[in-house]
């Protein structure tokens, strides 16, 4: 095997498990993160060259993987529908409901200390559609850089706001229902 | 009727929301800026949501840039491996 060969199996080795956990996080599809993680080592494998390490060789890859599944999300949802608010907002823009006056009892700092807490947002994020959950996601990972997220996803920036701000809006609803309220 | 006067004097409750997003992301411009302030010094609504989101905005950035967690055994992971560097020899 050539020097390019040895390096990729290398790789894979040390590096598949991480990339397979991450692109689940982002896609929550097993088959799915499969295909991409295997795309992320068949583009590493092409672009082997052009590497010549300048970053570590995992911060490398997972740029690759942050860009397979902003590929991904842009090829599966090539026309994103309208988000709608009108959940929350009557048709002049004010609040419909009351419920976001009720306070929530957050003082307990370490909530993510919390197994119960921990479980109620997993839940409540599996609850919003992979169409919002990946734009949010990569948005996070990529340190908020609104520009990036929306050129490697085709999302205009306008409806980027949009998917945060709707999607937000269903994350509060879910979490004031099912802890903040029970408290 | 409060709502109403927020609505016609300081932009809609569903702008100011988005705002928040803009004003989170330092994507907002100082005149939205201003408007954002004087619609929150107003619309007790849009405070309330606002100091949700803050609470949300630092749970999220923690939950999401830490470690995934671990979703696959080892022996779908060795299959994988196998399979790819079959592949990529």
């Amino acid at each position: 095997m050539d020097k390019r060969a040895t390096h990729i199996q290398q790789w894979i080795d040390a590096y598949s498990d991480s990339l397979l956990n991450s692109a689940f996080f982002l896609l929550s599809d097993k088959q799915d993160a499969e295909d991409v993680v295997q795309n992320v080592f068949i583009s590493a494998f092409e672009s082997y060259y052009s590497f010549e390490d300048r970053s570590s060789v995992k911060t490398w890859l997972m740029a690759i993987l942050k860009n397979k599944v902003a590929e991904f999300y842009r090829k599966k949802y090539r026309h994103p529908d309208n988000v709608s608010l009108d959940r929350y907002f009557d048709q002049e823009g004010s609040w419909k409901h009351d419920d976001i006056l009720q306070d929530w009892n957050e003082k307990d700092e370490n909530l993510l200390d919390n197994n119960d807490f921990n479980k109620v947002m997993a839940d409540c994020l599996d609850k919003l559609p992979l169409k919002w959950l990946i734009p949010v996601k990569l948005y996070y990972l990529e340190e908020k850089k609104a520009d990036k997220v929306c050129q490697e996803t085709g999302i205009t920036a306008t409806n980027l706001w949009k998917i945060l701000q709707r999607g937000r809006m269903q994350l509060r609803e879910c979490l004031e229902f099912n802890w903040f309220n029970i408290l | 009727m409060v709502k109403r006067l927020i609505h016609i004097l300081f932009m809609p409750c569903r702008q100011a929301t988005l705002l928040i997003e803009k004003r989170n992301a330092n994507r907002i411009t100082s005149f939205q800026k201003i408007r954002l302030k004087a619609h929150l010094m107003i619309c007790k609504w849009c405070r309330a949501y606002n100091h949700k989101i803050n609470v949300m905005e630092d749970l999220m950035r923690k939950i999401f840039t830490q470690d995934a967690p671990d979703k696959f055994n080892n022996i779908d992971l060795q299959t994988f491996k196998d399979k790819l560097k079959e592949k990529l020899k």
